[in-house]
């Protein structure tokens, strides 16, 4: 009798477990831009009030601000999900000039970048507007 | 509608024709069933009624169900409901078995329902559909059930099935139609050990729910449905008034439960039960894609203490149930191979809640009357998180109070009769939802239940039974029950249920 209610005990307290209680909800982002034409990119900066730009989660819609890039490179973490990458920069360049870049590769739900990892690196091709 | 009618009149009419053998009379047999020492061990095992105290006992009664809140304690299970019932059950006993029958049908509507659209909410939250106008929502549900138990020696077995079905919907946009079906199944098997029975029960639970929502307005949707994912925060990526509305709820779960009752009706009695049951909702237009899953185990556990002695009788019983739900929200890729593939999931909801109980029933036994004073005192929880964009509700309260009840019995004439008052104190709240995040809308409804559920509240209760005994096979009875909830700062509530019905 006592071993029967010691076994059943101890079986609901095992099974009344927490599910992915060890569980990473969240995924650190490098993002590194480049110009195909292999300019470098010293600093970008993604212009947060321009309707349009976004780093946004499709499932929740919840939009990350972008931070600065330094050499080509920004990090941001962020719940882990599918994500719209899609920006207008100013970029400038080794050479001190200005120039007005886009980042377009993840722009619609179809084409969303997949960050599923704890850490991930999106490359980002910059088309050059002017 | 026709063959529910037959089970009905079939149930009614078996219980008529098998009632004959007990030496006790109508009102006996109810009193025996309605006696506050006794402890309903059929929660604990549906076999159990094989060994309770109980004599063989029919009823049928109809009736109505009043709701009515100024404000509701649940907004998405409306402020009022208006519903009638048909209910009967019939307990047969053999020379060393018995069988349960009973079926119950409900037909009403909810007033005012609001930020849900799905059934069985309290099942299934908080993976719900939801919109922001809602509405009066229609419901219909039958419901059957049957048990077997038998006994062999000192060993004792039962087997058992449950069927539930519920229909909702609503005639004005946004306009859900929800088709539920609930089937449980159990087997019990237990053995006779000395003054006492200990009893091990199994079940299987399988539920479906299936909920198509329109909108037929030739002016378009006059709101957007949302996936609910728990605190205010929904499945954006699903939301809106077409492509993502029909959704399907398939669960499946199981329930071990443990219970020593003594036989003779009194002494120590306990039972512990452990639940499982995982829910998934598809996308019923996206290839079924699964979007959700809701697992909620439950902990129950019972231990009493009955003590009869004539006269002066008395039970001590702390209980205490803790349930605990994750809800997984699972990441569909971009449709680009023509079907959503699950990447990935994340358990972001959790919410445990559950209460401790101690009550005692003391009673005093006088020739043709009985006297009972009930005193509980109960410590209600309720924790939830949902992880990103952070969101926390946290509610703790103590709950007090007593019911006093006088039973008469006068010839033909059985009265029962019971009023009680009990004190509810919002202990330890606080409520935080992620601003940026949530629409307004919603943040102010939850707001808004917030304040009621850790406000203080001054219950009251009272209830009477009048029975009258039609010859030796048969009584006629009245119930009435009235209850009463006088909130600090949220308005009163009133519940009233009546019912006619023969006892055989």
């Amino acid at each position: 009798m006592r071993r029967i209610v010691s076994f059943l005990l101890a079986a609901c307290l095992l099974s009344a477990c927490v599910k992915d209680a060890d569980q990473n909800i969240f995924s650190n982002v490098t993002l590194h831009a480049y110009v195909p034409g292999g300019e470098n990119i010293v600093m970008m900066t993604v212009d947060p009030t321009l309707k349009g730009n976004q780093f946004l989660n499709i499932n929740t819609r919840q939009n990350y601000a972008y931070p600065v890039f330094a050499n080509g490179y920004a990090t941001l973490r962020v719940q882990k999900g599918l994500y719209i990458v899609a920006f207008d920069a100013e970029a400038t360049y080794a050479d001190g000039s200005v120039h007005t870049v886009r980042c377009s590769q993840h722009n619609a739900s179809d084409l969303a970048a997949f960050v599923l990892d704890d850490s991930v690196n999106l490359e980002l091709e910059m088309t050059l507007l002017r | 509608m026709r063959r529910i009618l037959h089970i009905f009149l079939l149930l009614a009419a078996t219980g008529l024709s098998a009632l004959a053998q007990d030496t006790l009379s109508v009102n006996g047999r109810t009193a025996a069933g309605r006696d506050p020492l006794r402890l309903s061990a059929r929660e604990w095992s549906p076999a159990a009624f094989l060994l309770e105290s109980i004599p063989q006992r029919s009823w049928a009664e109809a009736g109505v169900d009043l709701r009515r809140e100024d404000q509701a304690w649940l907004t998405q299970e409306g402020d009022a409901a208006l519903q009638g019932f048909f209910r009967t059950e019939n307990l047969h006993r053999f020379e060393r078995s018995a069988v349960l029958m009973g079926a119950s049908y409900e037909r009403g509507v909810k007033r005012n329902v609001r930020w849900n659209e799905t059934s069985d909410f309290t099942l299934l939250y908080p993976y719900v559909m939801a919109d922001s106008v809602g509405g009066d929502l229609q419901r219909e549900q039958y419901a059957f059930q049957g048990h077997y138990a038998g006994r062999s020696g000192d060993w004792t077995w039962g087997a058992g099935m449950a069927y539930r079905a519920l229909h909702e919907y609503r005639q004005v946009d946004p306009r859900p139609r929800n088709v539920t079906s609930d089937f449980r199944v159990d087997g019990t098997a237990g053995r006779i050990l000395g003054p006492y029975a200990l009893a091990l029960t199994l079940s299987c639970r399988r539920y479906h729910q299936l909920q198509n929502t329109a909108f037929v307005n030739p002016k378009g949707a006059n709101t957007t449905l949302f996936h609910m994912t728990g605190l205010g925060s929904h499945f954006a990526r699903f939301a809106g008034t077409n492509a993502y509305v029909n959704v399907r709820y398939r669960g499946n779960g199981y329930t071990a439960a443990l219970l020593l009752q003594p036989l003779s009706g009194e002494g120590f009695q306990a039972g512990l039960r452990y639940g499982s049951l995982t829910t998934v909702r598809h996308l019923i237009n996206q290839n079924e894609a699964p979007f959700t899953e809701l697992w909620t185990q439950e902990v129950g556990t019972e231990i009493s203490w009955i003590r009869r002695a004539g006269r002066r009788n008395w039970r001590i019983t702390l209980d205490g149930r803790y349930e605990f739900r994750q809800g997984t929200e699972n990441l569909l890729d971009n449709f680009v191979s023509g079907q959503f593939r699950n990447l990935l999931d994340l358990t972001m909801y959790r919410n445990r809640n559950g209460f401790v109980r101690l009550q005692g029933v003391w009673q005093a036994v006088r020739e043709a009357d009985r006297w009972s004073l009930s005193p509980f005192v109960s410590l209600p929880f309720l924790y939830a998180e949902y992880l990103y964009p952070a969101r926390r509700l946290d509610l703790l309260a103590l709950e007090a109070g007593t019911d006093v009840r006088w039973e008469h019995t006068a010839g033909a004439w059985l009265l029962d009769v019971s009023g009680g008052a009990g004190w509810l104190d919002g202990m330890d709240s606080s409520l935080s939802l992620s601003e940026e995040y949530t629409d307004a809308r919603m943040r102010s409804s939850i707001r808004s239940q917030f304040g009621k559920w850790s406000d203080n509240a001054l219950s009251t209760r009272l209830s009477a039974r009048v029975q009258h005994s039609l010859g030796t096979a048969m009584s006629l009875y009245m119930d009435a029950a009235l209850q009463q909830k006088f909130y600090g700062r949220s308005g009163n509530a009133t519940f009233l249920q009546a019912a006619v019905g023969l006892e055989l």
